[in-house]
């Protein structure tokens, strides 16, 4: 869906759109359908739209704040994640709570992979490879190849 | 020591990257160092293939080996604290004296259904699932999980060939250093140039140094770097680039420590082999400096197992200044770094050669070779034979540290498991396993016994034994061993299958137009002596079935048949003629053609004319002397002809000519009548083929003093002897002496103890001419020889010689 079409809906619209989403995304997950990220990269699209829309002071907009954050995890999108929260966070209206939930979110998702990756962890700082990644995307040549 | 890792990449394949990282891998294990050698190169895996045995390849092949792809998954998909690592790492057998260690993480269990299953996961996972992160993370977590576990101070990558993810890894975030191989094909240099330059722009890690690059040019032709295009290389990686050698066949079929192909042929090819190995380890030592002491004899002992394996699987060896094939080692039949266990102690063997069995499996060890760099090799091979664990046991030695390059010990044949040092300086063959009892024993009388046993191929060795025992010095100074010589010939002598016979007489034959001319490097002189001592002594010592059938060789295109040759020998020593068959017809033909020179045109002419030529023949026809219808001696009807035989010997009236034998000079026939030669050697109580030499020796000197020329060149060609058929038959009394005398010499060059037994013997009981020779024995034999000339001549009745000839006949009592 493009921005120019997303756009038109409405909050009301996108909220029935973003509970339907979360309620297909959360009934794949458990199912573990590899169609589950596919979901929540949907939900992650709604809820961008709500917080553009929604001021960030706003119940409802720091509910789509942080919920946009949750949904790019969830759907694999650590990049864009990481990208929405340093977004977020960098708006001086958004409430201290809503600011707390980003970082936990941020912080569990460190903790997790610390967990997956405790090796590595004892080596680098994980966040440090995001900034390689990014480093690497730039390079126009051909290797590496890292998505 | 921080952990290096080191990746190995080429833009295409088949440039001999696996190889080199598994021989990277073994040198730095050998040279002390810990090393871990992992395999990512997921679509097409073979570094198990060059590091382990066979087993663990085949476990492989049925899913049951962990690797790196079941790692990669279970970082990425499994409970988050489960590392199961150990489980993965093989470790691959190092020779005991070897501090280091090597653990191999193979790609999976490929090629087993199973692993390309966990590939598709991994790649599926890769493509999807970002929740836990993604490649990069992965191999990163396995890269330290791999220094957490093992410590190692080197890891070894074996990188995907091209440009994917996974090989980008490999060799920007993961390396501290690029191995980059390519060969001298434009598309390789092109594409590793690329890569090259994309490597050294490539962002690192805060606590990574700068990759460092190395350049390997491989299969590099000889010559590199002078044309255009090396120059082009050159100038685009600098001058930092090393070279190794091009090789044919391990271009292709790689292995870790040797050519495992058979299918070599020629020196050339062995070198190129030798010269690629020896600039892999070089470049390695340098590329990988490390304790020079423990280097410097991993690579003694990895060069020393090439070539081991080179000779056990090369199927042909050099002989002189040619080749020729042998039965190598079957590649299925050998392994490499075989663990045994005793006990608790296990000791590895370099290479194993197994049994052959039916089928593509092997069966049990044949023999066990290890390399021993120290000079305990006594107490190396006591540990295999104590063991039990193969019947031969190879020790390579290092000779600097003074012990022989090769030692080959043999446990008793009781089992009692004594060690038994050997003289034999190479590898047994397999079938050497088939051929002897102890196949370290390759003495001359066990290579006689295998020869009797069908074994020809020794043929060649015992005549090269023959030879290195006559000719002193000739190769590298072996002694003069006479007695050696003679016991061959003995022992050769007393074969009588005729098609064995005839093979031992193949491989006496020096022949100047066939590879024989080189086999023992020698000149005309040694060649002469060969023929002389060796082929023609073994022509006259066989059966008389086998002598008979190469005297009668007749080669149609060379005018010197190996059985003219024979004949020429003894009508020359013996009696000091020429025999020269086609002499009369090339002086004819010559002249005829106005031809100072007549060449090999007019030699095959000559068949048409050949009618001096003497022929054999052995013949059950009733004897000449029998079937004339009387008896020379009473005049009487014939007898039967074991009566007449009996009533012969017991009046020692018995005869050669006419009744054993005879020599029909119209039509240069040598004949044995083998029923009276039977009946004669049963009534002596002799072997038959010997009173049938004796006989054939006797005849053929008959016909030689007819059919010999004289210093004029003339032939005998009025040689009277009665026709043995004739009712006046009664044999020349002053021939069948002067016969019998030359008949004496003969044998008594031949050597033959049971030959001149057996003559002795039949003389004994035969009419005063045969015995004879027992008074002139001391006559000088340039005596004998002039008596022939003057009876030839017609002169002989006025000689001394006839004197003491007719004087020794007529005082025999």
């Amino acid at each position: 869906m493009k921005n120019a079409e997303m756009a038109l809906y409405s909050e009301d619209e996108l909220d029935v759109l973003v509970s339907n989403a979360i309620r297909r995304a959360e009934i794949l997950d458990e199912l573990g359908s590899p169609a589950a990220q596919d979901a929540w990269h949907e939900v992650m699209v709604y809820e961008e739209r709500l917080a553009s829309i929604l001021e960030p002071s706003a119940l409802t907009g720091g509910i789509a704040r942080v919920g946009s954050i949750l949904a790019a995890f969830a759907a694999g999108k650590r990049d864009e994640a990481v990208r929405l929260a340093s977004r977020f966070l960098a708006e001086p209206s958004l409430p201290h709570e809503r600011r707390a939930a980003i970082d936990r979110i941020l912080k569990e998702d460190q903790e997790r992979l610390e967990l997956r990756y405790p090796a590595l962890a004892t080596k680098v700082r994980l966040s440090e490879l995001q900034q390689w990644r990014d480093e690497a995307a730039k390079q126009p040549r051909v290797f590496p190849l890292v998505a | 020591m921080t952990m290096q890792t080191v990746s190995f990449y080429s833009y295409k394949g088949g440039v001999g990257r696996t190889l080199l990282v598994a021989n990277t891998a073994q040198f730095l294990a050998m040279s002390g160092r810990r090393v871990v050698a992992l395999d990512l190169d997921l679509e097409a895996p073979g570094l198990v293939h060059k590091l382990l045995d066979s087993d663990t390849i085949n476990r492989a092949a049925v899913g049951e080996l962990r690797g790196a792809v079941d790692e990669l998954l279970d970082i990425m998909l499994g409970p988050p604290t489960n590392s199961n690592l150990r489980d993965s790492g093989v470790g691959v057998p190092l020779p005991i004296q070897s501090k280091g260690s090597l653990i191999l993480i193979p790609a999976g269990s490929a090629p087993s259904h199973s692993y390309w299953a966990a590939l598709d996961q991994l790649n599926s996972t890769i493509r999807s699932n970002g929740r836990n992160g993604r490649l990069l993370e992965a191999v990163l977590e396995l890269q330290a999980r791999i220094e957490k576990v093992f410590a190692p101070d080197y890891l070894l990558i074996d990188s995907r060939t091209g440009i994917t993810e996974l090989s980008g890894l490999a060799t920007s975030v993961l390396a501290d250093r690029v191995v980059c191989l390519t060969t001298t094909a434009p598309e390789s240099i092109d594409g590793t140039r690329v890569v090259a330059d994309a490597l050294r722009a490539a962002p690192r890690l805060t606590s990574q140094d700068p990759v460092r690059i190395d350049l390997l040019v491989t299969r590099a032709m000889p010559g590199f770097p002078t044309s255009a295009a090396d120059e082009k290389l050159q100038s685009l990686f600098g001058g930092s680039i090393s070279v190794l050698p091009h090789d044919s066949v391990i271009a292709n079929k790689e292995r870790v420590l040797a050519n495992p192909r058979s299918d070599r042929s020629g020196a050339d090819s062995q070198d190129s082999a030798l010269d690629l190995f020896t600039a892999t380890l070089s470049w390695i030592a340098d590329a990988f400096p490390t304790h020079n002491q423990e280097a410097a004899s991993a690579k003694r002992r990895l060069l020393a197992i090439h070539r081991a394996w080179q000779e056990l699987t090369n199927t042909s060896e050099r002989i002189g200044t040619g080749t020729r094939g042998r039965s190598a080692w079957p590649i299925e039949q050998l392994k490499e770094r075989v663990t045994f266990h005793k006990g608790t102690e296990a000791r590895l063997a370099d290479i194993v050669a197994y049994s052959a069995k039916p089928g593509p499996l092997v069966g049990g060890p044949l023999m066990i070779i290890e390399y021993i760099d120290g000079n305990d090799t006594d107490a190396a091979a006591r540990w295999w034979i104590d063991g039990g664990f193969a019947r031969i046991v190879a020790i390579i030695g290092n000779p600097s540290a003074g012990t022989s390059r090769i030692a080959v010990y043999s446990g008793r044949a009781d089992d009692s498991r004594d060690l038994r040092a050997s003289e034999r300086p190479d590898f047994p063959l397999p079938q050497d396993f088939e051929a002897f009892s102890d196949p370290a024993n390759v003495s001359i009388a066990s290579l006689l016994a295998a020869v009797k046993e069908g074994y020809t191929d020794y043929l060649d060795r015992i005549v090269g034994a023959w030879v290195n025992s006559v000719f002193v010095g000739v190769h590298g100074g072996s002694p003069w061993q006479p007695q050696v010589a003679l016991q061959i010939v003995d022992e050769l002598a007393r074969i009588e299958n005729v098609e064995l016979a005839m093979e031992v007489l193949t491989a006496a034959t020096p022949d100047w137009s066939s590879h024989n001319r080189t086999k023992f490097m020698f000149d005309g002189g040694e060649v002469d002596q060969i023929w002389t001592d060796l082929f023609a002594r073994l022509v006259w010592r066989f059966p008389p079935e086998i002598t008979c059938r190469v005297l009668n060789e007749i080669n149609p295109i060379a005018h010197d048949s190996r059985a003219r040759r024979v004949l020429k020998e003894v009508a020359r020593n013996i009696l000091g003629l020429q025999y020269d068959p086609d002499a009369a017809f090339r002086r004819d033909a010559s002249r005829i053609l106005g031809l100072d020179d007549p060449g090999d045109t007019i030699h095959g002419l000559s068949l048409l004319f050949r009618h001096t030529e003497i022929s054999y023949d052995i013949t059950s026809d009733t004897p000449p002397i029998l079937s004339s219808g009387f008896n020379s001696a009473n005049k009487k009807p014939p007898k039967q002809i074991s009566s007449l035989m009996k009533t012969l010997i017991e009046s020692r009236s018995l005869i050669i000519t006419g009744l054993l034998g005879d020599y029909q000079f119209r039509h240069g026939r040598v004949v044995l009548h083998r029923e009276a030669i039977s009946h004669c050697a049963s009534l002596l109580a002799l072997r038959e083929r010997y009173v049938g030499s004796v006989t054939l020796i006797h005849q053929s000197l008959h016909a030689l003093s007819h059919l010999g020329r004289d210093l004029d060149g003339a032939m005998w060609s009025e040689y009277a002897l009665p026709v043995a058929n004739s009712p006046l038959f009664e044999p020349s009394w002053f021939h069948e002496a002067l016969t019998q005398y030359f008949t004496y010499r003969h044998i008594l060059w031949l050597q033959d103890r049971e030959l001149l037994h057996a003559f002795e013997i039949m003389s004994e009981k035969m009419t005063p001419p045969y015995r004879t020779w027992r008074r002139l024995r001391g006559m000088r034999i340039e005596d004998a020889r002039q008596w022939l000339v003057s009876l030839r001549r017609g002169v002989g009745d006025s000689a001394n010689i006839s004197y003491m000839f007719y004087n020794a006949m007529t005082d025999d009592t």
